[in-house]
């Protein structure tokens, strides 16, 4: 120590030396992790919490509205709308840095958003659950949303593509007009059957191959809307090719396949997306395999026929509206 | 060399002879745990009896010129009575040792490794600033217990050491070793094996140092499984003159990225970090030393055998798991953790693992470094002043550390850590003349944690370990004491979530008011220079104010120890 209350100065240096290494090190410009404001700071907001429609949106004329809200953090929101009538859902998630601005053109998660009905807006913040708002807007007309994918049937048509089939256990068969409960628009189609069979009529979809052009089996869903108020009801969902290029679907020539929906009886619309890589090969009755393998530029229809999830006798029937077909998504 | 060191110190009864010859030595221990609630605490089960008796026999045998073979063979009961199913006999410990040629040693079986506190180091529990004798005693048995009586790792493999003397007075030192960290199971769980090495010079006051560790999971030992890394390369200097010491460490650790499974990710980037420690120490004449250091250690520094915790906080305690009626399932205390008891296989809070993830650990021990010096993200100066040791009449050593955060963590500021401790001893026997001892001894601990912010709630937290410890020796055998201890922590802090890559992916926001506060008062009869028995009443009183909880556990507690 003599040596260094000898030399005082070299001491000073080097415990100066000592506090400037302390600043020396791999420190990194931007702080590590998520920011700690928006998870943990007190949420104020810097703007109301409102949209553009305060007369209601009429879709049918371009219509969109717009959500705006502004906060003082980077925070992560939900907003959640609610058909008071029809109980459809549509949520928006993101992270806002510092406020949230998002358009809705009238998205539905699960059935459609009805005409004349006030929907209700919830905005939420899941790091701060105390915080939250409310709206409303008012829907004067559903939206057309058939641009999302390839519409088959709404049953709204003049000139509809699609035909309906009955047979020796259909009891009933018809498009339902003039329908307050259509899941969209006014129409929809109800089957019903009663008997031990698994065949009660069918919606018939002709296909063209020349719209599935592009398209994959894993990025092309089949969406229905469902509804049933009698147990063990289902759908089969039948996907025929025209094999042979004969320009006829013929059984034992064409291959069939199939997928099987069941169908809750809530008397509530579902909607369903089907994959086309869920379906399978059919080889019931005298139907063939060729090369077993869904073959886009062959397909030629699609039934959604009205059947039973098993084959016990009884009644059984459903509701089917709105069958759309989309690419890279589920509708 | 260490097994040595050891079975010198086990094994005082030797006879030696001419190839084979054994030696016998080890321990005897008998301990009884009875633990009480008091009457507002209780509901259905108020008492809480635990025993054991354990005999661990260590047993050196010279097999030949080259091999010696040391082993600690365990007989235990927990002493229920008429429960023969209750004995069992283990082996704590096998070790082949030797010397393969003059230059060469070698150890296989439980080998004993360590290096510095950033590559390999087994890190003192907390809780402690010198404790009383009472607690003390416990905390030997527990450290013993769970192989932790020095900073090495006990671990399960082969090592092997070489030395040169070198014509100009220098030597070099190597030390190898490799160890199966995990055993896999051929389906899912894969190899993981620890290899080090360490090759230094020496001369005169001189030392330098290379030393490189690799951390390795072993796909092929699974099915479709890769491999994956956590190498470590470090170098060391020292030097010592007459007056003062300089210590200067560097290194730094690359990764291979893994995903959430744990697979190494196809696009790898590794993870790569360093650090730095430079110390000095002192020599202030009079007993007196100092000793200053500055370290920083980057975010992604992963040293898997420095950054353990030899504890697993979240565990529940052993009795009374749940107090205030059944309301509050109480964390682990340190009282839990001093007496937690020995069951064969059994699960313990104490750990002996070495893993590549960050263990969590108990904010109310402070969260300046809880993995050690090589805690991530830290920088700073430490300075420590000491006078005399145990063996004068008194001692004291004081501490100060200042640190702060390398990067912010989810804010634009940093935390600023500043700690200290003081901590000492002093045999009043010194002012009277007899033969009556009365020696104190003690010690305080705080470190705050602190930084503000506009948005949130600022971080302020503290930490602070009180120990005060009297012994009173009434004769030459008969030794009374009282040791108390005070451990709580209040305040705010944001304890960083990270990945298995060390990416900070999250923030724990932790708010605590706790206090542990746990007296003790007993007697220690010493039979004889290897036999003693202490008889001691503690009395835990502890406290969570912001759950609104508190209650107290009373415990009697019997220690029998021979060693023959």
């Amino acid at each position: 120590m003599s040596f260094f209350l000898s030399n005082p100065k070299l001491l000073g240096t080097w415990a100066f030396g000592l506090v400037v290494m302390c600043f020396v090190g791999c420190a990194k410009e931007e702080s590590l992790g998520p920011d700690l404001e928006s998870l943990y700071g007190d949420l104020d907001y810097t703007e109301a919490f409102s949209h553009n429609m305060p007369n209601g949106v009429h879709f049918e004329q371009g219509d969109t509205v717009r959500f705006s809200c502004g906060f003082n953090l980077p925070v992560a929101y939900t907003l959640s709308l609610t058909g008071q009538t029809s109980g459809a859902t549509y949520a928006f998630q993101g992270q806002g840095m510092h406020e949230l601005d998002v358009l809705w053109f009238g998205d539905c998660d699960n059935v459609f958003f009805r005409q004349n009905e006030w929907v209700y807006c919830l905005l939420e913040f899941p790091d701060h659950p105390d915080d939250f708002k409310l709206d409303s807007v008012f829907v004067w007309e559903q939206p057309d949303l058939s641009n999302r994918g390839l519409l088959l049937a709404s049953f709204e048509e003049i000139n509809p593509i699609f035909s309906i089939s009955s047979g020796e256990f259909t009891e009933s068969l018809d498009v339902v007009t003039e329908a307050l409960d259509a899941v969209e628009g006014g129409a929809y189609m109800r089957g019903i059957g009663a008997g031990a069979g698994s065949w009660f009529g069918a919606l018939r979809l002709p296909l063209d191959p020349q719209d599935l052009l592009g398209s994959s089996l894993g990025n092309t869903y089949l969406n229905v809307h469902v509804r049933s108020d009698y147990e063990g009801s289902a759908s089969v969902i039948k996907l025929f090719e025209d094999s042979n290029g004969d320009g006829l679907v013929t059984s034992g020539e064409d291959e069939v396949f199939t997928t099987k929906l069941a169908v809750n009886a809530d008397n509530t619309w579902h909607r369903i997306s089907i994959p086309w890589s869920d379906f399978e090969l059919d080889l019931s009755g005298n139907n063939v395999s060729i090369n077993g393998q869904i073959d886009l530029d062959q397909i030629s229809r699609l039934d959604c026929t009205v059947s039973q999830t098993g084959t016990a006798s009884g009644t059984y029937g459903l509701d089917v509206d709105y069958v759309i077909l989309t690419f890279d998504q589920p509708f | 060399m260490r097994a040595w060191i050891l079975s010198v110190i086990c094994i005082p009864l030797a006879a030696t002879a001419q190839y084979p010859s054994f030696e016998l030595g080890g321990l005897a221990r008998g301990v009884s745990d009875v633990g009480f609630l008091t009457a507002e605490d209780t509901i259905a089960r108020d008492v809480n009896v635990e025993s054991h008796a354990i005999y661990d026999l260590a047993l050196r045998g010279k097999i030949t010129a080259k091999a010696e073979i040391y082993t600690e063979l365990r007989l235990g009961t927990n002493l229920a009575l008429f429960d023969t199913s209750a004995s069992y006999a283990q082996v704590r410990r096998v070790l082949l040792s030797g010397q393969l040629t003059p230059r060469w040693n070698y150890e296989i079986g439980d080998i004993d490794v360590v290096g510095t506190p950033f590559t390999i180091w087994n890190s003192n529990t907390e809780g402690a600033v010198q404790e009383s004798a009472l607690f003390s005693q416990w905390r030997q048995l527990q450290n013993y217990e769970n192989f932790s009586e020095s900073n090495s790792w006990r671990l399960r493999g082969a090592k092997f050491e070489g030395n040169w003397l070198m014509k100009n007075g220098g030597e070099v030192k190597t030390s190898n070793f490799v160890s199966r960290v995990q055993a896999s199971d051929e389906v899912l769980r894969p190899d993981v094996v620890l290899v080090g090495s360490t090759l230094s010079w020496e001369r005169s006051n001189i030392l330098a140092a290379v030393r490189v560790l690799d951390f390795a999971t072993l796909g092929k030992t699974i099915p479709d499984g890769r491999g994956s890394h956590v190498a470590n390369l470090g170098g060391e200097v020292k030097w010592k003159g007459e007056e003062w010491h300089l210590h200067a460490e560097l290194g730094g650790s690359t990764a291979t990225s893994l995903d959430m499974d744990g697979v190494p990710k196809d696009s790898n980037s590794p993870t790569k970090g360093g650090y730095w420690h430079v110390s000095s120490q002192f020599d202030l004449g009079a007993s007196w030393n100092a000793l200053i250091s500055a370290r920083s250690v980057s975010d992604e520094y992963m040293a898997p055998a420095a950054q353990t915790k030899r504890l697993v906080f979240d565990a529940a305690p052993s009795s009374f798991s749940q107090i205030g009626n059944g309301t509050w399932a109480r964390p682990l205390s340190q009282g839990d953790l001093l007496t937690a008891p020995y069951i064969p296989r059994g699960s313990r809070p104490w750990n002996r693992a070495i893993q590549r993830e960050l263990m969590t650990f108990d904010p109310r021990y402070g969260t300046a470094s809880p993995y050690g010096l090589a805690t991530p993200n830290r920088r700073g100066l430490e300075m420590e002043l000491e006078h005399g040791n145990a063996e004068e009449p008194w001692s004291v050593v004081a501490r100060l550390f200042a640190l702060q955060d390398l990067t912010p963590e989810g804010s634009v500021a940093r935390r600023n850590y500043v700690g200290y401790a003081i901590a000492g001893h002093f045999d009043l026997a010194t002012l009277w003349t007899g033969n009556r001892s009365l020696k104190m001894q003690g010690g305080w601990q705080s470190q705050a944690v602190q930084r503000p912010e506009i948005l949130l709630d600022p971080v302020d937290f503290t930490s602070t370990v009180f120990d005060l410890g009297v012994d009173w020796a009434l004769g030459e055998n008969i030794q009374l004491g009282y040791g108390a201890k005070r451990i709580s922590s209040q305040g705010l802090e944001y304890i960083a979530v990270r990945d298995i890559n060390f990416e900070v992916i999250g923030f724990e926001r932790t708010t605590l008011d706790v206090t542990d506060m746990l007296h003790a008062c007993g007697v220690t009869w010493k039979i004889n220079d290897r036999t003693e028995l202490t008889t001691q009443w503690q009395k835990w009183l502890l406290r969570d104010a912001l759950q609104g909880h508190d209650g107290s556990i009373s415990k009697v507690l019997f220690l029998f120890q021979s060693k023959f």
